[in-house]
């Protein structure tokens, strides 16, 4: 249609020059008429591409690649020569179609060439049907979108993990905390809140230095993962020296029992603390609270009388456990 | 529109075997209604996608009747789709370049099929546009859509999409010109007159 409205003279000039054009573009181009013979390959494709024949042009493109035409680009083709109707096989769902190669990576083993391909129709001059194949490499894109995944999947753990002890993050635990509390509030079942503090832990600071309140700190996390059941999902770094535990389906008792056995795995432990004012050793003051959730309760009460209960463990004179239920 | 229903099954029928193959699962489509609005009367809340954001492929037909077509998906469907076929945890604005590509194929793929299947049944043909991918609310689409108010009419279809036994609704929205309406209904009384 275009053509027809260029001049006689400029049209000649266009018709050499557009071979040129096609074989010069950055991009796959193969042309078949309605039988599906090969009309045109461009110079990208002739590059890349691996094919059954020497020359690819006046085959049928069926015939064109060892492995016979892939099925979806087969059925795009036939929309497009039987019905005018152009289609589009994207790179998520094809992958890399065609058998191209990338022969500048992988060198004796040259790297699959991700693909886009446009499938478009066209019409002859006499009305008969035409078929353009427009091939783009887009596996930058993939390798892009592959690498900002992973780095979208680590920053959103990073996000909830404490850096230093590898337990959940303050931030995690209020996300968590919440949903087990509404949990336990459905099911009518009993909930524990545990929270902690290594004693004396400034000064420990103060003696042995950064370093190794750090090493404490990773030590004691550890050492709380560890004796408590695997079933146990949310642990988390509350506070500089403070943890919090949750415990789903727990009753006081079964609190109880647990409380005491973090601090005992604390204190066997034995590490030095000659600055600790209770021990010769690391200690922790363990605050618990359980309850059934119900109407009168909240996830923010229950907080505070956790932090309530740690308090008075760490007034009766720490290294110890305590709850509102046994003062 | 009982013929016209008829046509848009089989075109759902090729569409879900093209996409069986694609996504390598099963899917499967049906048109359970079809239904014609003029589009100043359209309540939006009738079609029960409300005012929320939908996720929309694009693409103009030209032929015995000129049409430009809309596949909706409301924003959650439409990333379940994306999810079920691709495995992506994007939130539907944070589509990937290749993400949108293939909500267009699989728009493209539903598309294609209805039109051939319309243009076997009638013995007509078309020429279209590429797909494109976009997301806005109904009302931006329409009159992002609307250049010439010459298409007051729109030919919805409901669209019913199973992916492994998880069921999608979507909508199929063609905008007509009454021109085209009367092509259409003339292609479909000649088919009809001839079985």
């Amino acid at each position: 249609m275009t053509s027809a409205l260029i001049p006689g003279e400029e049209r000649t000039h266009l018709s050499k020059m557009l071979p040129q054009v096609v074989n010069v573009m950055s991009l796959g181009l193969i042309l078949v008429d309605a039988e599906r013979t090969v009309l045109l390959w461009n110079n990208w494709m002739r590059q890349r591409c691996s094919v059954a024949v020497s020359e690819p042009v006046g085959v049928n493109l069926e015939a064109v690649f060892s492995d016979g035409l892939p099925g979806a680009l087969g059925i795009a083709i036939g929309n497009a020569l039987k019905y005018g109707l152009p289609s589009l096989l994207s790179n998520a769902l094809h992958g890399a179609v065609l058998p191209l190669f990338d022969h500048k990576k992988g060198g004796d083993h040259p790297e699959r060439i991700q693909q886009s391909i446009h499938v478009l129709p066209l019409k002859g001059d006499g009305g008969e049907r035409y078929c353009v194949l427009q091939i783009s490499d887009v596996s930058a894109s993939v390798v892009r979108e592959r690498k900002l995944r992973a780095q979208a999947e680590t920053l959103k753990e990073q996000a909830f993990t404490d850096g230093l002890t590898g337990l959940m993050n303050r931030r995690h635990f209020d996300e968590r905390f919440p949903l087990e509390f509404r949990r336990a509030k459905r099911q009518q079942s009993p909930l524990s809140l545990v929270m902690l503090d290594i004693d004396f832990f400034k000064a420990y600071n103060d003696q042995y230095g950064h370093p190794n309140a750090d090493k404490v700190l990773i030590t004691v996390a550890q050492t709380l993962r560890a004796t408590l059941p695997q079933s146990v999902e949310v642990i988390a770094r509350y506070g500089g020296e403070e943890f919090i535990v949750v415990l789903p389906d727990c009753d006081d008792s079964e609190a109880g029992i647990l409380g005491e056995k973090l601090r005992a795995a604390i204190e066997n432990m034995q590490i030095p603390h000659a600055s600790s004012d209770v021990a010769g050793f690391v200690t922790i003051s363990v605050g618990l609270v359980s309850l059934t959730p119900d109407a009168a309760s909240s996830e923010h009460l229950m907080l505070a009388s956790v932090d309530a209960a740690l308090y008075i463990a760490k007034h009766k004179g720490r290294n110890r456990v305590s709850s509102p239920a046994r003062p | 529109m009982e013929a016209l229903t008829e046509i848009f099954n089989i075109g759902a029928g090729r569409a879900a075997s093209s996409l069986s193959s694609a996504v390598a699962s099963t899917v499967k489509l049906s048109v359970p209604r079809i239904e014609l609005y003029q589009i100043e009367d359209l309540d939006i809340d009738a079609l029960g996608l409300g005012h929320k954001r939908l996720g929309a492929v694009l693409q103009s037909y030209a032929g015995p009747f000129d049409a430009q077509a809309m596949l909706l998906f409301p924003e959650e469907n439409a990333l379940e789709i994306v999810r079920d076929m691709l495995g992506s945890t994007m939130s539907i604005e944070d589509l990937s370049e290749l993400e949108q590509e293939t909500m267009c194929e699989v728009g493209n793929i539903i598309l294609n099929a209805c039109l051939s299947a319309m243009a076997d049944v009638l013995g007509v043909t078309f020429e279209a546009t590429l797909p494109s991918y976009s997301v806005e609310s109904l009302e931006t689409l329409l009159r992002n859509s609307i250049e010439n108010p010459d298409q007051p009419l729109m030919l919805v279809l409901n669209i019913d999409m199973i992916i492994e036994k998880r069921n999608t609704q979507g909508f199929l929205a063609f905008l007509l010109s009454y021109p085209s309406l009367d092509m259409l209904m003339t292609h479909i009384d000649s088919f009809l007159g001839k079985i």
